[in-house]
Order: structure tokens, then sequence, then C-alpha cells
């Protein structure tokens, strides 16, 4: 369902309850002037029956007027002699001068005067109900499109200063990473909700941190816990493959215990290593030259290079170093280079770029294209190497990230391309 | 060569005691801080061999302890902590090595040789088995009086194996000696055997009198002929 913004939609309901309302008061006003127009128009017929009467009581008798048309009453005599009250009533009465038919108010009164009967009817003319409603809807327009704009404008800007909080703590909450011990910095203000709002926020990211904390603390700890029975292990079958009694059966099987032991130990080694990182424990910083580094590391993989006939080319315009850990940048490049040479193939290449602020690297392989947010996970692996765990892409972007360089992976005309950008700080 | 081994773990403890025996080293034990103390104030030794975390106190202290009283034994810390800031503090505080657990024996041994080495003021850097000749600081090998030319591997090679000649160096420790973490198991025992291959060829064609003996595959000793 597509979002709306919380002001969008509340003022879209009050915008309705505005409309609802003004048209309920349009009625109601009609009503009531409705009723106030009728109301002093019988009084002004009520009087002016009065005064004909007080007239007509002086007069000799005779009727002062035929019909409407020139005056507003008419009175004819009736015979015998009927009482009922005064019954006032609407009427239309066809206007000759205009064509029209107008809406009057008329009085029908049966009075008696010098002892007959007579049914006197007084007209006038009354204010029309399209008038009313006109005058009416006009004002309550006016009023409505008044309203609407005060309130659109005053909730925009309450809005921004009310929400303000609000945007700031997600601001924070976007860029919070709950490997930083960086706390958040909330600003929740006097209002009452976002006060509490940021409470739970600064209470989950809290526990969420200790959580991650005590995580790598554990895996830590249990790794540091496991290197002296790796220890004494490793010790007893060194010893033992000195024993001259040893036949070859049982020293076949002590070789297969060493190289468990040994998997064991270098697996335990790369995730106190990870751990390490994440804690931030190599700060020391130094110029590394990059161009002697890769060529130190590259003789560590002489044999696999001969081994499968690979091609090496370098391509390095200058001397180029950057200002780093040692150890991590050694770490950084070792892993990948290590991964170049042994996801390589028969007669294959490498190829290693070293420019003012990168290093690329991109190698030939049978492998198939990884995908772009799983090669940088954890015990992620692609080959069936059982010495490879799939985590020296991990240390990578662990060391990258750390440093707040840029890495990135790309498979291109059958090439692995990793590519680290050292900061412009460098 | 006197040595103390300071270790709070008993299977362990047992198997360094049984590495330096077969080295011939003299042996001292002590399993807590203060059995370690009363020992370095009442003998000498040419090597210590220390765990930092002892029951009783940390082994860090004990170094500073052997300032107090000037003694310059050679130490070598064995540490289950693989910490940065440990290593440096003992060094600073006059560990001559720091080694981290677990280690293999063979380059424990290498170290604890390294180390009596730099404690005997004067001593030419030269090891030699047999008829063979190895110059540490030149990396120079010879052949009663001709040198033969080793690569960078082959020399480290027949140095190891030298240093540990009392004893069958596991191929995974020799393996790790040479690249260290930059191989994996399967492949570096591929490029270990091409290297001692090339290296026996050396050895055999200047007649020198010592033989790599591969000892049912698990590892290799180097023997005099």
């Amino acid at each position: 369902m597509k979002s709306i913004k919380l002001l969008t939609l509340t003022s879209r309901w009050y915008l309705l309850i505005f409309l609802a309302l003004t048209l309920f008061f349009f009625a109601a006003f009609f009503v009531s002037i409705q009723r106030e127009v009728r109301h002093s128009t019988n009084e002004i017929l009520h009087n002016r029956k009065a005064h004909i009467l007080e007239k007509f009581g002086k007069s000799d008798g005779t009727l002062p007027s035929e019909n409407f048309g020139y005056s507003d009453f008419q009175m004819t005599l009736l015979t015998g002699n009927p009482s009922r009250a005064d019954r006032y009533i609407d009427t239309l009465i066809f206007e000759t001068v205009d064509q029209h038919l107008d809406e009057f108010r008329k009085l029908n009164s049966i009075v008696q005067v010098n002892g007959k009967s007579y049914l006197l009817e007084i007209i006038i003319a009354k204010l029309e109900t399209h008038e009313i409603v006109e005058s009416v809807a006009k004002s309550l327009i006016v009023v409505f499109i008044i309203m609407t704009a005060i309130f659109y404008f005053s909730l925009r800007y309450f809005s921004r200063k009310l929400w303000a909080p609000f945007y700031n703590t997600l601001q924070q909450l976007n860029a919070f990473e709950v490997d930083q011990s960086k706390e958040l910095e909330l600003t929740p203000g006097r209002i009452e909700e976002f006060v509490a709002l940021d409470k739970s926020i600064k209470d989950l990211t809290e526990r969420t941190q200790k959580t991650f904390i005590n995580q790598k603390q554990f895996i830590e700890n249990a790794s540091h816990e496991m290197q002296t029975p790796l220890a004494i292990t490793q010790s007893k079958l060194e010893l033992l493959i000195g024993d001259p009694n040893l036949t070859q059966h049982q020293s076949e099987i002590v070789q297969t215990l060493i190289n468990s032991t040994q998997r064991l130990a270098r697996l335990n080694k790369t995730l106190l290593l990870l751990s390490k990182i994440e804690n931030q424990q190599f700060l020391e910083k130094e110029n590394v030259n990059l161009k002697v580094l890769v060529t130190e590391i590259l003789s560590y993989f002489e044999e696999q290079q001969e081994n499968l006939k690979i091609k090496v080319t370098r391509e390095e315009s200058n001397e180029v170093s950057v200002v780093a850990n040692r150890v991590l940048v050694d770490l950084l490049l070792t892993n990948l280079i290590k991964n170049a040479f042994f996801h390589n193939q028969n007669n294959g290449n490498v190829h290693i770029k070293l420019s003012d602020n990168r290093f690329s690297i991109s190698n030939t392989s049978s492998i198939e294209a990884i995908p772009a947010e799983k090669i940088f996970q954890r015990f992620f692996k692609q080959s069936t190497n059982k010495d490879s765990w799939g985590l020296g892409l991990a240390i990578v972007k662990k060391i990258c990230d750390l440093n707040q360089w840029g890495i990135s992976y790309s498979k291109n005309e059958g090439l692995h391309s990793f590519v680290v950008v050292f900061s412009e700080k460098n | 060569m006197k040595i103390l081994i300071v270790e709070d773990e008993i299977d362990l403890l047992t198997s360094l005691i049984a590495f330096s025996e077969k080295e011939n080293y003299h042996t001292d034990t002590a399993k807590t801080y203060s059995e370690a103390s009363e020992r370095i104030s009442l003998y000498n030794y040419d090597c210590i061999l220390l765990d930092i975390n002892l029951p009783d106190g940390n082994g860090l202290q004990l170094l500073e302890h052997l300032k107090e009283i000037n003694k310059s034994d050679g130490v070598i810390i064995i540490s289950a902590r693989h910490s940065l800031d440990d290593k440096i503090k003992g060094l600073n505080l006059g560990a001559d090595d720091y080694l981290t657990k677990p280690f293999h024996f063979s380059e424990l041994n290498a170290r604890i040789q390294a180390v009596i080495r730099r404690k005997k003021f004067d001593a030419p850097n030269i090891v030699s088995f047999s008829d063979v000749t190895i110059d540490l600081n030149s990396h120079s090998v010879r052949v009663r009086e001709n040198l033969i030319n080793l690569t960078k591997k082959e020399f480290d090679i027949l140095q190891h194996l030298v240093a540990n000649k009392n004893r069958v160096v596991s191929k995974t420790s020799l393996a790790e000696y040479i690249w260290g973490d930059h191989v994996d198991n399967a492949a570096s025992f591929d490029f270990l055997f091409v290297h001692l291959k090339n290296l026996k060829k050396k050895l055999k064609q200047s007649q020198a009198s010592i033989e790599i003996k591969n000892i049912y595959g698990v590892g290799y000793q180097i023997i005099p002929l």
C-alpha cells in the first residue's frame, strides 16, 4: 500500500469534517433564519390586521378594497356566523409586471365588524427562500475557505515545529550502526509522546548494542578458551609422531588428527582476528608502501602460480602508499591476492593494478559470478575446498568498513574483479 | 642448557616437559606464580617459557620481578591470549619472544634456540649439523667448504629441520613455518614436497652426509648419514 504522510492524512480527515460541519451549519442556519423570517412576517401581518380593523370599524361599512391588485388586503362578506382561528399561509401570486410568481405570506382571518362576519386576507411580500439559501451559503463558503486556509498554513507551521524531534530521531536511527559504540543523541523536547518514543528507542538500541558487544565478547572469549585445549591436543600429537614404535597405520591416523587440529586452530585464529578487527584493536597507523607489500605477498604464492601456470601482470603508475594499520593492510591485500590465486584455473591470469588511491585485482576463474550481497558474508563459500571457510572476504569487508574504504566486486568477461578505493583522506 | 617452564595447565606442562627432555635441556617447572618467582630468585635459566595467565598472578609481573633482581634470563611468553597489548607489554618488559597457543614444538624449539643464541655474546650465528654449516646471518649453507646454492624456501626448510634435528617435524608445522597463513593445508603439502625434493637433490649433489627422512608421510626428520 502506498504510504501517505500523517499530515496529509489528518488534513484530509479534518477537511472532510469541516465540510460536513459547514453543510450542517448551512442547514441549521437556513432553518432558523427561515423560521425567524416567518415569525416576524406573521407579526407584521397581525399588526396590519389590527390597523385595518381599526380603520374599517370607523368607516361607513363599505369594503375598503376589492382585491390585492390595489391593496395588501381584501375583505369578503361571509354569510352565517363562522368562527375560526387566524391562519398564516405561504402563497404564490402572479406578478404581472415581471410575469413571475412571487412568494407572499398571507393572513386568513375571520373578523366581526359591526355585527357582520368578514374574511380578511392580508398579504405581504416575503424574503424568498432561494435568497436566504444564497446569502447563507455565500457567507458560509467564505468562512469555510478562510478556515481551511488558516488551518492548512497553521498546521504546516506547527507540524514542522512539532515533528522536528521525530525527524531528528529518524535521522539518528538511519545512521545507527550496531557495531559502533556511538550512542544516539536524541532531543525529544517536551512532547510526551516523543519523549516516550525516544526513551523506548534509546533502551532498544542500548540493549541491541549490549547484546552485540556480549556476542562479540563471547566469540572472543570462546576462541581464547579454545586455544589451550588446542595447544594440548597439538602438543600431544606432535609428541606422538616422534615415537619410533608408531606403525605406518597409526602414523596415518595421527596425520589426519594433526590436520584436523590444525584446521580448527586456524579457524579459531581467524575468528579471533575478526573479532579483534571489530573491537578495533589495530590502531597504530603508518605509511604503508603498497607496491612493496604486493611484491612481498606475491612471493608467498609463487608455488600456486607455477602450479597452475598463472600469468601475473602488474600495472603500477607510481609509488602508491596509504596511511593505515600495517597488519590490516597486509591482511586485506593478502586475502584478495590469495583469493585470486586459489580460485584460479590452469593457464589463468591475475592482473593487479595500483593507482593513486585504488587497488584492483582481477582473475580468471571457472566460478560463476557471485551475488554481490552474498560475497562478503561470513561463511559464504563457493569453492569446494575444505580448507576455505569463506571468512577471507568477510575480513576484507571488515577492514574496508573500519577504514571507510570502498570495496566492490564485479564479474566481466570471465574475470572476477575486486576494487578497493582508499578514501580521499589518505 | 637450563630451562624453566611456567605453566599451570598440567596436560600442556607434561607435553612441554617431554619436549624439553627430548632436546636434552635441563628442565625445571613451576605451576604457580609464587613457585616461579621463587625459582627465578634461586637459579639462573637460559630460557624461561612463561604462561601469562597463572592462578595466583600475572606472568607479566614475573618479568618485572626479573628486572628488579637484575637477571637477564631469556623469556618466551606463551599465551592463550592473542592480544597485541599483552605482546607489546611483554616485549617492553624484557621478554624476548611471544608465542600464541596453540604452537608447534618445532616453532617453539627454533625460538628457544634463537633466544639462547642471542643471549650468548659474540657467538657466531652459525649452526652446524654433520658436515653441513648454516650461517644464519648471511643465509648461506656450506657442505664442508663448498657453498651450495639454495632458494630462500629451501634454506628455511633446511635450517628449520636442523634446529629440530632431535624430532620429527610435522608437514603441517613445516608448511606453516614457511608460508604462515598464506596457503591452505592441502595445497601447501604439495608445494612443500616440491621444495623438499629440490633440497634433497642439491644436498645429494654436494655429497652432504645428511639425509632428510620422510617419516610415514607425517613429517620429516634430518639425520646424519
